[in-house]
């Protein structure tokens, strides 16, 4: 359970939301952070509570769709999952994000 | 499906979502051997601003409601829209003739707005336009012309007594001969003060340069500037045009500069001028003009000074002239007007009435429009009654009904605007000529914008009514009536409809009468001449060439007697300024004998210059006396006809020939008198004029008049006409030749524009008016078939069938005719300006309105009522 300062890049929820709910949907808010903290391992410093903000931003740009359910252990709560929409905008993002890191990542390289 | 699941929105969702997370976070903690209290403190801290963020997903979920809402109500029109283009498909009749009337209207007013925009609205094209003043000599005091002209020297006065003003620019008409190129030419042109065009108006060059104060002052370069249409029409748009040379009117003038496109000067003739050259004037020999009348000016005023102020300070100097000059400038003042509304101000009252009337007709459309979605309404009184049945809510159905009416409104006014455009060129062309900026009206911004606004309006109107009315029926008692039974509360709306059509049209019919019955008034006034068969045109003698008197007197009857041998003349003759065209200047003149007048009291007649043959050729009777006769020459007794009114006013009871006038220095002896003419403009009233001989006083400029015998075209003459000038002097040309009858009618012309606009209106609300009414009567007919069957078969025969049906159609003409004329009494004050010798009571124009309006309604209402009355009661009441 370490934490790092890697504060987050604005967007990057987003895409992280977006990536979560790729790879294992429908998920809750909660369920959402946690694969966040076990795929990176924790180093990504994650306010939790900007995660419900952005998930009912992109549902209302029509990302993201959510609907009441019953949790692992038999608790209400909001699952979301991805529109047909936020599925192409989850493949636009990652591309985005691996070029501009790569973009990013060649610069520093070179500034050595 | 909406955007993001369709559950409905809750609050305390949102503090369920959150509550979920921070618990599930602290069963995690404890699980990974976290204590209770320090659990819920770490999960807190994880989770970071609970407040901040609960009211960013608050703020969200609104959004994204609104967001739903709106693609809701886009659906939804979308739908109904679809729906319309169905429904009227079903009813192409309907529809076709809603269309039909939406085009004539929204094209109607579109059309008219165009030209009233161009001609009154927009501002002049000009910086700072609102501080560009005309300045006029008002004479009122003395019972003369609100607006008079100036002598040169009150003008110079002005430019350098008034400091309200920043710059003053003097000018005068400036038609001009062009020669050197082919054969002579006239062109238009407008003589100003070197800073007129500069520092006045502000006009940038488009080449070259405008006028600098050495081009200004007596023997000063003569220089002059051009329009960029006439360089491009007459000199074919040459590069090199700066610096080379007009001959204008016998004087070689450098080209200095080129006006850009479309800039007219915004008084005067107010339409783009060939020439524009500086006056050039000799100081010392104008002094003694005070007080005449010759020049106008326009001026700049300083910024933030108010044209009271500039007033103020005119009126001052006008009192200080009054005591410098005794005797000079009695009952006269200088005053400013501002100069759009100057400029506008003769059009003003029929565009505002055309205005009026445009909008009337629009309303009319707009009735016209409702009443057929209300018939609609009730054919589909099944349809809308199944949808509501179904769960359309209310507010469903008035927004499909308003959209229906938006859809139509919208091809409406699509087809509107293409009636607009053609509606457009047509008014250019129909409108009086000298309209000042009517030309430049066209299909702009503006007027897409305002064709717009009219076609959202005209929606609204004709759709608000029947989706009011649609909202509030109740399902159950729609579905419960039968097919044919009349739908009351509908029959009520649309009767109150067609009442407030009959209103528009016996208004709109009144109005029409009343400046038909004007224009007729107008058209048999006596003008004192007869124009038939006479041709006119000018012909100036400028230059040193004709510096001397008798060099112009000879040539001019040399002029006159080789025009009088031309085949097809019957009579030649020549005057110093047309009836109804253009004028000559006033002079004061005294009776010989009697005591002089005192200041402010002088009498001023207008002076006709003619030679012989002048009176005859124009039909002009000579009352008493004599006419002017060719032995009327230089070194004779200078000799005056005087006209009617001035016999009448000064020699009551006397023989006034062989009196004598003098004019100036000048004595005259009255030899004739001759009948009044309509010399300055046909609804004017009589006043003094002379005319004596162009022998004894030659002038440079006359108009020529050749009587044409009556199986000859006047214009026939022309080619000889040019043939005889040029014989005499090669280098002048025959300008602005015209039939005298066509000079008449042009001066009828801004009566006949509003004669014919109003006329047209008039009739399309008539049409319109009888349309909504017979659909009214044929609808009512129709729905109480049942009731007329019934009875019928009780007994009551046809005449009261017919009775019962005609009542109930003429119950909302007769409503509408009585509104019609409040209304028409009511705008008395707009049309009394505009009528010549008609009361606005004129009982023919007024109960013609009535009469055509009744006559037509009753044509509408007969033949549904004489169809049900016809009618076999046995079949209609099997058929029920």
């Amino acid at each position: 359970m370490t934490e790092t300062n890697l504060a987050l890049f604005k967007g990057t929820v987003d895409l992280l939301i977006l990536a979560a709910l790729g790879a294992r949907e429908p998920l809750h808010g909660y369920g959402i952070a946690e694969w966040i903290e076990r795929t990176t391992g924790g180093a990504l410093l994650l306010e939790e509570g900007t995660l419900y903000p952005a998930l009912h931003r992109m549902r209302r740009q029509g990302l993201v769709a959510a609907e009441w359910g019953t949790s692992e252990n038999n608790r209400r709560a909001r699952f979301y999952r991805l529109t047909k929409k936020g599925r192409a905008r989850r493949a636009a993002g990652a591309a985005e994000w691996n070029r501009y890191a790569t973009a990013v990542a060649a610069a520093l390289g070179a500034g050595g | 499906m909406l955007p993001g699941g369709t559950e409905p929105e809750r609050p305390e969702e949102i503090d369920a979502e959150i509550r979920f997370h921070i618990e599930q976070r602290i069963e995690r903690l404890i699980e990974e051997g976290w204590s209770g209290d320090a659990a819920r403190a770490e999960a807190l801290r994880r989770f970071g601003d609970v407040e901040r963020a609960r009211s960013a997903m608050k703020r969200e979920d609104r959004l994204r409601r609104w967001t739903m809402r709106w693609r809701d109500l886009r659906d939804a029109v979308r739908l109904d829209a679809r729906n319309t283009i169905t429904q009227w498909r079903r009813a192409p009749g309907i529809f076709a003739m809603a269309l039909l009337t939406l085009a004539l209207g929204i094209g109607a007013t579109t059309a008219i707005f165009s030209v009233v925009d161009a001609v009154l609205l927009r501002p002049l094209p000009f910086p700072a336009p609102d501080r560009l003043v005309a300045v006029w000599s008002d004479w009122t005091e003395r019972g003369g012309p609100e607006r008079e002209w100036f002598g040169w020297p009150d003008l110079v006065d002005v430019r350098e007594e008034v400091g309200a003003f920043e710059e003053v620019g003097i000018w005068g008409g400036g038609t001009r001969t062009l020669t050197g190129r082919g054969s002579p030419v006239q062109v238009s042109g407008i003589v100003a003060t070197e800073g007129t065009l500069s520092r006045v108006l502000r006009v940038r060059p488009e080449l070259g340069r405008f006028f600098t104060p050495e081009e200004d002052v007596a023997g000063g370069p003569a220089a002059v500037v051009i329009s960029h249409e006439f360089w491009q029409r007459a000199l074919g748009g040459d590069a090199e045009v700066i610096g080379s040379s007009l001959v204008l009117d016998g004087e070689p003038h450098e080209v200095i500069g080129v006006i850009p496109p479309g800039v007219a000067p915004p008084f005067g003739p107010a339409t783009v001028q060939d020439v524009w050259v500086t006056p050039r004037v000799d100081h010392a020999a104008v002094a003694n003009t005070r007080g005449n009348a010759s020049w106008r000016a326009i001026a700049r005023l300083h910024p933030g000074v108010s044209l009271a102020a500039a007033n103020e300070e005119l009126h001052a100097l006008g009192i200080a002239q009054r005591e410098a000059w005794p005797g000079r400038y009695e009952g006269q003042i200088p005053v400013a007007h501002g100069l759009h509304d100057d400029l506008t101000r003769a059009s003003a009252p029929g565009m505002r009435l055309v205005l009026g009337a445009v909008g009337l007709v629009l309303l009319l459309t707009s009735f016209n429009v409702g009443n057929l979605l209300l018939a609609r309404i009730s054919m589909r009184r099944g349809e809308l009654a199944i949808r509501a049945a179904l769960g359309a809510g209310r507010r469903r159905l008035a927004r499909q009904l308003l959209t229906e009416a938006g859809v139509l409104s919208v091809a409406g006014g699509l087809a509107g605007i293409l009636v607009g455009s053609v509606g457009i060129r047509l008014l250019v062309a129909l409108a009086p000529q000298g309209t000042p900026r009517i030309e430049t009206a066209s299909l702009d911004g503006r007027v897409l914008a305002f064709a717009a606004l009219v076609t959202l309006a005209s929606a609204v109107l004709a759709g608000v009514v029947p989706a009011l009315r649609a909202s509030r029926r109740d399902p159950k008692s729609a579905l419960a009536g039968r097919g044919g039974e009349l739908d009351r509360g509908g029959f009520r709306l649309r009767s109150t409809l067609v009442a407030g059509q009959v209103a528009i049209a016996v208004t709109l019919l009144a109005g029409a009468g009343l400046l038909g019955r004007s224009f007729q008034q107008l058209r048999s006034v006596d003008l004192g001449f007869e124009p038939t068969d006479v041709m006119t045109f000018r012909v100036s003698l400028p230059g040193v060439a004709y510096d001397d008197a008798d060099a112009r007197a000879v040539f001019q009857n040399e002029l006159a007697d080789r025009l009088r041998a031309l085949p097809g003349v019957t009579e030649v003759g020549a005057v110093s300024a047309l009836p109804l065209v253009g004028f000559d200047s006033d002079v004061t003149y005294t009776i010989e004998g009697r005591p002089p007048p005192e200041p402010g009291e002088e009498t001023a007649a207008w002076i006709r210059r003619v030679i012989p043959g002048y009176m005859e050729a124009m039909d002009l009777e000579v009352i008493a006396g004599r006419g002017i006769t060719p032995s009327d020459a230089r070194g004779a007794q200078p000799v005056l006809v005087i006209n009617e009114t001035l016999a009448e006013a000064r020699f009551p009871g006397e023989d006034p020939i062989g009196q004598r006038i003098h004019l100036g220095s000048t004595a005259f002896e009255i030899v004739g008198i001759a009948a009044d003419v309509r010399n300055f403009a046909i609804r004017d009233d009589w006043r003094d004029a002379v005319y004596f001989s162009n022998l004894q006083f030659p002038g440079r400029t006359l108009f020529f008049t050749v009587e044409m015998a009556p199986e000859q075209e006047p214009a026939s003459v022309l080619p000889g006409a040019r043939n005889v000038l040029a014989e005499l002097d090669a280098s002048l040309a025959v300008i602005a030749p015209a039939p005298m009858r066509d000079l008449v009618e042009g001066a009828l012309g801004p009566d006949r524009f509003l004669a014919v606009l109003l006329g047209s209106f008039a009739t399309l609300a008539l049409v319109l008016a009888v349309v909504g009414l017979y659909g009214v009567v044929s609808h009512a007919v129709a729905a109480r078939m049942r009731e007329v069957g019934v009875r019928m078969a009780l007994g009551a025969d046809a005449t009261q069938i017919r009775r019962l049906l005609l009542m109930r159609g003429f119950a909302p003409v007769a409503a509408g005719i009585l509104g019609g004329l409040v209304v028409t009494w009511g705008a008395t004050r707009f049309t009394q300006a505009l009528l010549f010798e008609t009361s606005t009571a004129d009982p023919v124009s007024i109960g013609g309105a009535v009469a055509l309006l009744a006559g037509a309604a009753l044509l509408a209402t007969l033949a549904p009522a004489l169809r049900a009355a016809r009618a076999d009661p046995a079949r209609i009441l099997r058929e029920e």
